[in-house]
């Protein structure tokens, strides 16, 4: 067969010659005394969902308030009494599907049950768009199991990573040279192919009618967000990454060990704070399967949550929510002893710990057992709302998005920000 | 492939006649008032004027142009209920029969054109089964990416619909991901793997025997594994040395019992279990020497491994004299690749061409061969000039051809003709057929029929759906389509409690699944009755599956079709384990959850999703039933509209336990089972107790009442009309990837009218679909 090779445009041919010849041209990040001046007002959050939260008496203080007794649970995390809020009565309006909310506890996207759920944006990802250009990460988005919180514009979820291990390898081990010039010369490959296939949009979206185009449309605007993501991930690459002072972690592939794999995760969060490579980062602790090894514990972790009144199961399952809690402790306790500039870690670093679940014995997605710790504001209160007429959580979304320097006043079904929760300082 | 080379003008032409089809409904409409306004006056106007506003609704105020879907949706309300005679309630006056039909009939065809206009397909991307599908036929490679690709969205209970399938960045930056994977495998090998019989024993190849010693037992013959408490008493013997089809063949017998030793065969990374492991199946071991043989599609680094299952826990190593059965272990084949051709896909691709050597000539052809296939129908001169012209340019600018064409293939995955489906015209309907039935792009024969214009006679069409059934590849739909009508891809979701279920293991979690599918697959293969799936004679059992519903005369674990015994509850997928599994949360069961199922899944019927009001909490301390708790609510009128029709079919599956079995009575905790002090388990007594009698009886809404199971599904016998229109519209839904409205409520009467000739065989249902899906 003989055809003469088509022509090519003149975009086409520069674009290509990009490709081949160029460097990508350095645009300069931000200049030095921004980055100094950034570093004043840090602004980051971690959002931790437990998917089978907590035994609520062994949670949930009685007392409202300051003077709010110290419960089974908050006594491991007493230290920190000062740095956290117990947040009680909030859930999702509509948000109900038992498990299935978990896809719901950052989007407050109603019925994630429903045969025809559809997601929407996760908090986290708002604030990423904002704030995610100032690190080599616009978030982190974590998991123990398969399904992550954090879903991007359109619903479409963003998957986590399970593997702590992985993402230190991401955030902090330079490759080889070959290796960096086989990643870079994808990136400007990737962004050629996206280039391409955006000037597509046009000759395709001629013949479609209006219901058509819009799926096609969403496509190309990711095509598009794509390539600048593409582009930014190149200036990225010219950057050294940042140096720790920790080894790789060994991964534990046990799912049933939910705690000791969450544990290792929190240490990954830690050093991506501490090393600035991103702010916004969401975990995941999806419900696991088999026994975890906690000793005295015989059944399995979701089956013990299912725990009937059992007064043996309950047991068993507060053993399972102490290690939990410890694991959460020793979180605060090294953002809090990570000093970065003008406080600590944790000052800086909002962190929300709650659950899908308001009492997996009857797969409720009400009340839902709500902490937030750190991150500027005035703590060291149990603030309650109503039992019997939950508050919509995502007033204190809207409140953490102010707090990242979001300028919102609404997310999803927020009616306002979170009465009680004021800030400190700037 | 002549369709190939097709001009535009022509396949234009073949898809005329369904352009035309729906010229005719192009145009808005607005309801006739002058016809409707009399009706309202003499009927409805009472209560539903500006002031009064019963049910919230102001016939007044209600546009008379249903353009919108919420306007729509609200007439098609008043539609629904004038027909079924909610409305004008029983308390007033009839409307005549004439007048009442007039009436209805001056509603449907607007309501349906404003439907149809809302309902225009949109255009729907592979999903990420799907996508791994179709790279598969495309390239003749067995490449493993639907998991790197992000979850789908799900809409009208399936993870094919549109509307449902969104795009974002990480979509399309796992698609540049995943076309890299496709690319190495087809690329990637040069020489086709040599093929190779692998003879060895189980005593060999042990790397720390001492260890082993402590759960196996050496013998000069063979190795005797017994079921410990870890996973250790796997052998793990072999590595595939590169991605194919594997046979193994290998002997063992029942040591130390007079009857057959089970043993699960596993698969997959069977050496670290990062990749994840499955099961092959479960296979039996007579007192003397058995050959057992198996298949499987072995990844680079993956294995098998024999696990015994169902004899006695034990550790040999300080057990030396366990008298107790094995499973003895001797020699073992291994024979593969089995495939002759892992190449195809790069010959099919490069016919010849050198990836050393290959010109810019080499590089128009490939891509006139492949981007028609890959857009699923024929291509512009303008279409492969875009990816021949992207990679001239690069080895212009210094890439070797085998790059540029790595970033050429890169491109065409990411194009969103490769990923969208087209949803008119011939070629389209190539393609709608071949995601319905195979969940994969249409093969040449299919493709050659829609350039000849003949796909769409309903001759050929109907032959091509019996093709298409009778390929392996419309296994997919057994898989996809059951998976989520019977909600089957759940079954692992919860773990059964292990003191209260203490007979539930592996294989029969893995029976329950291999009943309800092959028990599909046989409903369809032998066009046999929907009405199947509500009440049968028979099942698809194994002697793990039989034991658990208590049904005696069945050995063996491979499975078969049984007979069930005159009186059984047995029958139908409601009672089927793994229906009844996926409908309870491994502790305890919810008769509003199975009775939400059966509703929906099985008769068709819509609950919306309930009010917020309190959930009721399980209660395992014997004092109260969960159905006494719900009863509280159900006295509630408001409560009452949809429990009325959600509650029965759960009352009735109440006699069911979260793993599908019978019980009369509820159980509850007993004592822990202890562990013991050298960390071993063992075997526990029962640690349940029997607490409050279930209660399995129950009254439908139209009045009827029943006693147990077998009397509900009497009941629901009585109309299989019905039981036919709910999976006509699951099938419908599924191949076509979108919701029904309301004008399409006539395609799934005609369907239903269709099948009532063949009894409602699912067969014919499917092919009726298949039929109806051309007339888009």
């Amino acid at each position: 067969m003989t055809h003469p090779l088509p022509s090519i445009t003149r975009r086409q041919c520069l674009r290509a010659c990009g490709v081949a010849l160029a460097l990508p041209l350095l645009e300069s990040l931000l200049p030095a005394t921004a980055l100094a001046q950034a570093a004043a007002h840090r602004r980051r959050m971690v959002a931790i969902n437990l998917g089978l939260g907590f035994l609520q008496p062994n949670f949930l203080p009685t007392k409202t308030g300051r003077d709010f007794e110290l419960t089974r649970y908050l006594e491991v995390v007493k230290e920190f009494r000062g740095d956290f809020t117990v947040i009680s009565g909030t859930s999702h309006p509509n948000v109900d599907g038992g498990h299935h909310a978990e896809r719901s506890f950052l989007t407050a996207a109603p019925h994630p049950g429903s045969p025809s759920f559809k997601n929407s944006i996760s908090m986290d990802q708002i604030a990423a768009e904002k704030i995610g250009l100032q690190t080599r990460h616009a978030s982190l988005v974590l998991g123990t199991g398969s399904t992550g919180l954090s879903w991007s514009n359109g619903g479409v979820e963003i998957p986590s990573i399970a593997s702590p291990s992985a993402v230190f390898t991401k955030m902090f081990l330079e490759g080889s040279a070959a290796e960096k010039a086989a990643a870079r010369r994808w990136l400007r490959e990737g962004r050629s192919i996206l280039d391409l296939t955006a000037e597509n949009t046009r000759t395709v979206e001629r013949t479609l009618g209006a219901r058509d185009r819009e799926k096609l449309d969403q496509y190309f605007t990711a095509v598009r967000e794509t390539e600048q993501r593409l582009h930014k991930a190149e200036e990225w690459d010219d950057k050294p990454k940042p140096k720790v002072d920790a080894a790789i972690p060994t991964d534990i592939e046990s799912l049933s060990d939910v705690v000791g794999r969450t544990r290792l995760l929190y240490d990954v969060i830690h050093l991506a704070l501490q090393s600035d490579s991103t702010r916004i980062i969401t975990l995941n602790q999806t419900v696991p399967p088999g026994v975890p090894p906690v000793e005295g514990v015989t059944q399995g972790y979701h089956n013990l949550s299912h725990n009937g009144k059992d007064p043996g199961k309950i047991a068993e399952l507060t053993l399972i929510e102490m290690e939990q809690i410890k694991a959460f402790r020793d979180f605060l306790a090294k953002l809090h002893s990570t000093g970065d500039g003008a406080g600590t870690l944790l000052d800086e670093t909002m962190v929300l710990l709650g659950s899908n679940l308001g009492n997996a014995n009857s797969h409720s997605n009400e009340n839902l057992p709500v902490l937030l710790a750190g991150g500027g504001f005035k703590h060291g209160q149990h603030l309650p709302f109503s039992q019997t007429k939950n508050a919509p959580l995502a007033n204190l979304f809207v409140t953490m998005l102010q707090r990242l320097g979001v300028e919102t006043d609404r997310f999803a079904s927020s009616t306002g920000t979170l009465t009680g929760l004021e800030m400190t300082g700037a | 492939m002549t369709w190939a080379l097709l001009h535009p003008s022509k396949f234009r032409k073949i898809c005329v006649f369904t352009a035309l089809a729906c010229a005719g409904e192009a145009f808005a409409a607005t309801l006739p008032t002058e016809k409707l306004n009399p009706f309202f006056e003499n009927h409805c106007i009472e209560c539903h004027d500006e002031t009064t506003k019963k049910g919230g609704l102001d016939l007044d105020a209600l546009s008379r142009n249903p353009a919108d879907a919420e306007t729509l949706r609200r007439w098609v309300r008043v539609f629904d209920r004038v027909e079924s005679g909610e409305m004008p309630p029983k308390k007033k006056e009839r409307p005549e029969a004439k007048a009442l039909t007039a009436f209805l009939a001056a509603l449907e065809g607007p309501l349906a054109s404003a439907d149809r206009a809302q309902r225009s397909v949109a255009r729907r991307r592979l999903n990420r089964a799907e996508y791994e599908n179709t790279v598969r036929d495309l390239f003749l490679v067995r490449a493993e990416v639907a998991a790197m690709l992000p979850e789908d969205g799900k809409a009208h209970g399936f993870d094919n619909i549109g509307e449902a399938l969104s795009s974002s960045t990480e979509l399309v930056e796992s698609y540049l991901h995943a076309a890299d994977v496709v690319i190495e495998m087809v690329l990637g090998q040069e020489k086709e793997p040599a093929h190779f019989v692998k003879h060895s024993s189980f005593t060999q190849g042990w790397r720390d025997r001492r260890n082993a010693k402590q759960v196996f037992r050496f013998l000069d013959e063979g190795v005797v594994a017994y079921n410990s408490f870890q996973m250790s008493t796997q052998i793990r013997n072999f590595t595939a040395p590169v991605a194919g089809t594997y046979r193994v063949r290998f002997h063992a017998s029942a040591f130390h019992s007079t009857v057959p030793v089970k043993m699960e065969i596993g698969g997959g990374d069977v050496h670290q279990s990062k990749r994840g492991r499955h099961t092959i199946g479960y296979f039996e071991a007579r007192p003397d020497v058995t050959e057992i043989v198996f298949e499987d599609w072995f990844r680079e680094g993956d294995g098998f491994s024999v696990l015994p299952f169902g004899i006695g826990r034990v550790r040999v190593g300080k057990e030396p004299h366990y008298p107790g059965p094995g499973l003895m272990l001797l020699d073992y084949d291994v024979e593969g690749p089995l495939d002759t051709n892992l190449l195809a896909g790069r010959r099919e691709l490069l016919r010849g061409v050198d990836l050393k050597t290959g010109t810019l000539a080499d590089v128009r052809d490939i891509m006139a061969r492949l981007v028609p296939r890959a857009f699923r129908r024929p291509a512009t001169e303008v279409e492969i000039a875009r990816y021949a012209g992207l990679m001239k340019s690069m080895m212009e600018n210094g890439y070797s051809f085998e790059a540029a064409l790595r970033v050429g293939l890169r491109a065409l995955l990411c194009s969103p003709e490769f990923l969208f489906l087209e949803e008119r015209g011939g070629f389209a309907l190539a393609s709608r057929l071949s995601y319905f039935l195979w969940s994969s792009m249409p093969d040449a024969e299919l493709l050659d029929l829609a350039a000849r214009g003949e796909l769409c006679q309903a001759a050929t069409l109907r032959a091509q759906t019996e093709r298409m059934l009778a390929s392996p590849k419309a296994a997919a739909f057994t898989k996809n389509f059951t998976g989520q009508w019977l909600k089957l891809r759940d079954i692992k979701m919860t773990e059964p409690d292990t003191a209260l279920y203490p007979e539930f293991d592996g294989l029969l979690e893995y029976s329950m699944m291999e009943e309800t599918v092959r028990f599909f697959d046989e409903v369809l293969r032998r066009d046999l009755s929907v009405m199947e799936f509500v009440d049968s004679d028979w099942s698809m059992l194994n002697d793990r599956l039989a034991a658990h519903y208590g049904i005696g005369g069945v050995a063996g674990v491979q499975f078969r079709r049984v007979s069930l015994p005159q009186d059984s509850v047995r029958g139908g997928v409601m009672t089927q384990a793994s229906v009844l599994k996926v409908t309870a949360n491994g502790t305890t069961t919810s008769p509003v959850t199975r009775g939400v199922w059966a509703i929906e899944n099985l008769l068709g019927i819509h609950v919306p999703p309930p009010p917020p009001v309190p959930a009721v909490e399980p209660d395992l301390t014997g004092a109260t039933t969960l159905r006494q708790q719900l009863d509280k609510h159900r006295n509630d009128t408001s409560c009452a509209s949809c429990h009325s029709k959600i509650d029965p079919p759960g009352f009735a599956l109440e006699s069911f336990d979260p793993i599908g079995g019978w019980r009369e009575r509820y159980r509850i905790p007993g004592a822990i089972a202890k562990i013991a002090e050298d960390g071993d388990e063992r075997e526990a007594p029962p640690a349940y107790k029997l607490g409050l009698p279930v209660d399995a009886a129950g009254r439908l809404p139209t009045g009827e009442s029943f006693n147990d199971v077998r009397e509900f599904k009497a009941l629901l016998k009585r109309d299989p009309k019905r039981v036919a229109r709910s999976v006509a519209e699951k099938l419908l839904t599924y191949a076509l990837g979108r919701g029904l409205g309301f004008s399409d409520r006539t395609m799934v009467q005609g369907i239903v009218e269709r099948a009532r000739e063949k009894n409602y065989g699912l067969r014919s249902l499917v092919q009726e679909v298949a039929a109806s899906v051309a007339t888009f």
